[in-house]
């Protein structure tokens, strides 16, 4: 038979159990505190840099202005500013292209504009418009004889040997290229390593403790300063020395490092205090 | 750490003010008045004792930014309320995520000691506490905050919906909805 107020019941049971008054409260207001405190320092950081850039833009743009210099200033400003245009490969040129398909070139004789790779041409500058003397113009004219200035100019014009071949740019073999330029090794990560090779491959505490200590006083602002203090803390714990190992966790359990080890520190906090308790019994 | 003392509480709109500038005193005081509830809110909502830190501790840091939306049509506390509402989704994951890895490994949630009139009641309330959050793993989010607000924390349909900003109508429903698949739910469980 079932309880038709079990939700009702749940309700109330679950208002009781939570009512709120945790013994981490003092803990998450210090917290809370240290937060918006870090929050204050990094914004007044950020004005501390963009205050005087701008002060410094404005300060330049009117001295520019005072000595006339007002568009070289601009000029140097946009330039610092917008990247460098890519220049296309098929820029137009003023000569023009011929097409490698219209082989072989006549020297005297007229060439159609269809016989030329019009496509490939830049435009029109109206000398390089051939015009054929001949209004049917095609390949069937080669060798015609045909109004002798004109067409030799133009021939002469788009005479491949006349015309610079344009200069494409080629991909060396793989074979030939030089290796690959491998970045020099990272000393921080080697002592990180070194360090935590030592922790988990040797099974000494102190060793992996001396390592540690070794690289964050070598690299007091590392990438893997956490780790590392988050490992000593581990290796004190398993020294039996809880007092180093609470003031090592507390960091970590107050948020000091965001979320990062936070509920392993703060776990870790309370089975040292059980153990401790467990040792103050009779 | 620092013990609370109760505080006369400061003028709303100058509190307000205070808070807009992001001043430690004020959100302190805050903190001190309100941290309760607060955290009375975020532990029914989540089960899990560290998400609700988590959540306590993202409403207050969140409250400078947010309090230029305190209208003062309702109370400062049912505000602190919303904001966790609001913000609980991420945290109800990580809260499921840890009660289900919890209960795989046998670990019980430390509650505070205290003094247990009625032990055997204390273990069926338990028992039902952890069928209830076990039910409420499986509601949507909204309903989820509808059943707390509403029946937990019995607050009318009309004051929780102000407070996560929905319609009156919407909030009987989700309630509506929430209680029935809650029901059935823990009736199978205690069955």
């Amino acid at each position: 038979m079932t309880d038709p107020d079990v939700l009702r019941k749940a309700a109330a049971a679950m208002r009781e159990q939570y009512d709120g008054k945790q013994t981490a409260a003092g803990f998450t207001r210090a917290r809370i505190m240290r937060s918006l405190q870090t929050r204050r320092r990094r914004s007044f950081g950020m004005w501390g840099v963009l205050t005087p850039a701008a002060l410094l833009f404005i300060g330049s743009t009117a001295w520019a202005s005072a000595t006339g210099r007002l568009p070289q200033w601009v000029e140097h400003v946009v330039a610092a500013v917008r990247p460098a245009p890519v220049i296309p490969a098929e820029a137009p040129r003023p000569v023009p292209v011929v097409d490698q398909r219209v082989s072989p070139p006549v020297r005297s004789a007229p060439l159609a504009p269809s016989s030329v790779a019009t496509t490939e041409v830049p435009q029109p500058s109206s000398e390089l418009q051939v015009t054929s003397p001949q209004p049917t113009a095609g390949p069937s004219l080669a060798g015609k004889p045909a109004r002798p200035a004109e067409p030799a100019r133009v021939a002469k014009r788009v005479a491949p040997a006349a015309v610079e071949a344009p200069v494409l740019p080629t991909l060396a073999p793989p074979s030939e290229l030089p290796p690959p330029v491998r970045p020099p090794p990272d000393p921080e990560i080697a002592a990180f390593r070194h360090a935590h090779q030592t922790h988990f491959g040797t099974g000494s505490p102190q060793r992996a403790i001396a390592e540690y200590q070794r690289y964050l006083a070598s690299y007091p602002t590392g990438r893997f300063v956490p780790e590392a203090r988050y490992n000593i803390a581990l290796n004190w714990v398993k020294l039996g020395r809880h007092a180093e190992a609470r003031q090592a966790l507390s960091g970590f359990a107050l948020g000091h490092y965001g979320p990062y080890r936070r509920a392993e520190a703060r776990a870790l906090l309370e089975a040292l205090d059980v153990a401790a308790e467990q040792r103050t019994r009779p | 750490m620092r013990a609370l003392t109760w505080r006369r509480p400061a003028e709303p709109e100058e509190l307000v003010a205070r808070l807009q500038r992001a001043e430690p005193a004020a959100i302190g005081e805050v903190y001190d008045h309100h941290h309760e509830a607060v955290r009375a809110f975020a532990m029914r909502l989540l089960g899990d004792a560290a998400a609700a830190e988590d959540l306590v501790h993202e409403v207050f840091i969140r409250l400078p930014k947010l309090i230029g939306k305190y209208r003062g049509d309702g109370t400062l506390r049912s505000f602190l309320t919303g904001i966790a509402a609001n913000h609980a989704r991420h945290h109800i994951r990580g809260a499921q995520r840890r009660r289900a890895a919890g209960e795989r490994l046998g670990v019980q949630q430390q509650h505070e000691p205290g003094q247990v009139a009625d032990p055997e009641r204390e273990a069926q309330s338990r028992q039902l506490l952890a069928a209830l959050n076990r039910a409420l793993d499986g509601l949507p989010d909204a309903q989820r905050i509808a059943f707390v607000l509403c029946e937990v924390e019995e607050r009318s349909a009309a004051e929780a919906a102000k407070i996560v900003a929905v319609p009156e109508a919407t909030m009987r429903t989700r309630l509506f909805h929430a209680r029935k698949r809650l029901r059935a739910q823990l009736e199978e469980e205690v069955r």
